[in-house]
């Protein structure tokens, strides 16, 4: 290093001598210039060899940069796996486990932190949706909800933005009672956040605070039509009404793009 | 039976709703796309308030008070039809035919309401803004037009207070179209799928968002049928992923785009 900076006093006292210290830095900055005008735009393929059936079907990028997460039938034609690659490329990594015939990833998310991937998958159980977690470099996958009932399954979810564990509804207890809980990004036990809603309502659609305190549902607890808005503490607690009766308690499904909160 | 929708808000742990919006008109209705500014001071929202199925943009403080309309009032039949709020909560961006029915501009206003600009040049009838982007910095918008010639989407960049407007593609012919753009994090280039060499085969391209020569990222020209399906910009602005049928049609496989020689994107250079 520090024969290499006095090579380069030297070029410099050389080059002052000259007088065309002015021109050189000229030089190079035209070069850099002309250098960027043709650049050397380069594209290759990161998903991988494919058999003649595959194909890409969904992909995302780590909130990071670092990682590009995809599914594709990449063994089995129309079965629907998981796989993470650098972004700069390399060799993809399978991210699910061995799936049951029939079984494919549905859908997944990646944690703001880069960190995992949360998917949605009948892995297990053809036709049965379950919740798993795995980190993006891949690892063993950990399923987030709790043994589901006879025909239950995970219908959606939302990642905390702080990364810290993810809201899910699921017909976990009661077939076709779709109810909420919460449950550690790593997984663990899921603490159920819709207790005290009444028997056979269902959680519509969920929206998770900024700060990730707090999750804000929509259920039909009163009347099987009319859905009404609950807040409830994502640690665990009593869900409280937002919406008054005449207000929100119309029958009619809200997307959940409506629901906005305040940080 | 009442059908109208009005918007409220409410204390997170519970309490009184305050209804944010004015009385409808009967038939009104707040559509569903209200937004929170990002310094949760107001909320903004369209609504058909005074007249049944003329849609105006208004701004309103969290607790109901300072009501604020956006939008010039808009002719009979019109309708502000999208809108954005800049990340600094300051300006808002939105279209709306609001000077000839179906023929939308894209106008920035302050959210105060004041400093109201038009942002493209005005257009003959049967044409309109398409889309448009606010730029992450805040200084400009993106927005794809058929401009210049009917039915062709072309892409302009403009400073978001009206200056420096400039188209941002070579210009087009009848069968060329901007499909869809996106802005980098850095917002120094505008990466976009248009039908340039071939009609209806998308391809990728990258401009400096403050205008230059457009640079094709994916590979080789595509096969028949091939297509850029969608893509990502990385939040390093250096590279662009892409899903594309580059080698076999309809067969969609990953792909990267970057520059080898410089290791970023031409346009970061600038």
């Amino acid at each position: 290093m520090k024969t290499s900076i006095v090579q380069r006093n030297r070029f410099y006292a050389f080059m002052r001598q000259r007088g065309v210290k002015a021109g050189f830095i000229a030089t190079v900055c035209a070069l850099m210039m002309v250098s960027a005008a043709y650049a050397a735009i380069v594209s290759h393929k990161i998903s991988g060899e494919m058999p003649d059936f595959g194909a890409v079907n969904l992909d995302k990028r780590s909130p990071d940069g670092s990682y590009v997460v995809f599914t594709a039938d990449r063994t089995v034609d129309g079965r629907r796996e998981l796989y993470s690659v650098p972004t700069r490329g390399g060799t993809p990594i399978q991210l699910n486990p061995t799936m049951v015939y029939g079984g494919s990833v549905e859908f997944f998310s990646i944690t703001p932190d880069s960190q995992r991937v949360v998917y949605r998958a009948d892995q297990e159980e053809d036709e049965r949706f379950e919740l798993y977690s795995v980190p993006i470099n891949g690892g063993t996958a950990v399923k987030l909800n709790s043994t589901l009932v006879h025909d239950g399954d995970v219908i959606i979810y939302q990642i905390t933005p702080d990364s810290s564990g993810v809201v899910y509804a699921a017909d976990q207890e009661v077939s076709t009672e779709d109810e909420l809980y919460s449950v550690p990004i790593s997984g663990g036990t899921p603490i159920k956040l819709s207790e005290g809603l009444a028997d056979a309502s269902d959680v519509y659609s969920i929206k998770i605070s900024p700060n990730s305190q707090w999750v804000v549902f929509e259920a039909n607890s009163e009347s099987p039509g009319a859905l009404e808005l609950y807040s409830v503490p994502i640690s665990g607690g009593v869900p409280q009404k937002l919406t008054t009766a005449g207000i929100y308690g119309k029958p009619k499904s809200l997307p959940i793009a409506s629901m906005s909160f305040t940080r | 039976m009442n059908t109208d929708t009005d918007l409220y808000s409410v204390p997170i742990g519970g309490g009184t709703p305050i209804r944010l919006n004015p009385m409808l008109v009967a038939g009104g209705n707040v559509q569903h796309d209200f937004q929170i500014t990002p310094n949760s001071l107001g909320v903004m929202f369209r609504g058909d308030v005074v007249e049944d199925e003329v849609v105006d943009l208004y701004v309103v403080y969290m607790n109901g008070t300072g009501l604020t309309p956006l939008n010039k009032t808009v002719i009979p039949e019109g309708d502000v039809a999208e809108f954005d709020i800049t990340s600094n909560s300051l300006g808002v961006v939105y279209r709306a035919d609001q000077e000839v029915d179906e023929v939308i501009n894209v106008y920035s206003v302050y959210i105060n309401g004041t400093n109201r600009t038009q942002l493209n040049p005005l257009l003959v009838s049967g044409r309109s803004v398409e889309e448009f982007l606010i730029t992450p910095n805040n200084l400009g918008v993106i927005y794809s037009a058929d401009q210049d010639m009917n039915d062709v989407l072309e892409l302009y960049s403009v400073y978001i207070n009206g200056d420096n407007p400039i188209k941002l593609n070579e210009p087009f012919v009848f069968w060329q179209d901007i499909m869809y753009f996106r802005i980098s994090p850095n917002s120094l280039a505008v990466v976009y799928l248009a039908d340039v060499e071939e009609d209806e085969v998308f391809e990728l391209y990258v401009v400096p968002s403050i205008g230059g020569a457009s640079i094709r990222l994916n590979g080789e020209i595509l096969p028949p049928g091939g297509d850029v399906m969608d893509f990502i910009i990385t939040p390093d602005n250096l590279s662009v992923v892409y899903r594309c049928d580059q080698e076999v049609d309809d067969k969609f496989e990953l792909y990267v785009a970057y520059d080898a020689r410089l290791f970023y994107l031409p346009v970061v250079t600038r």
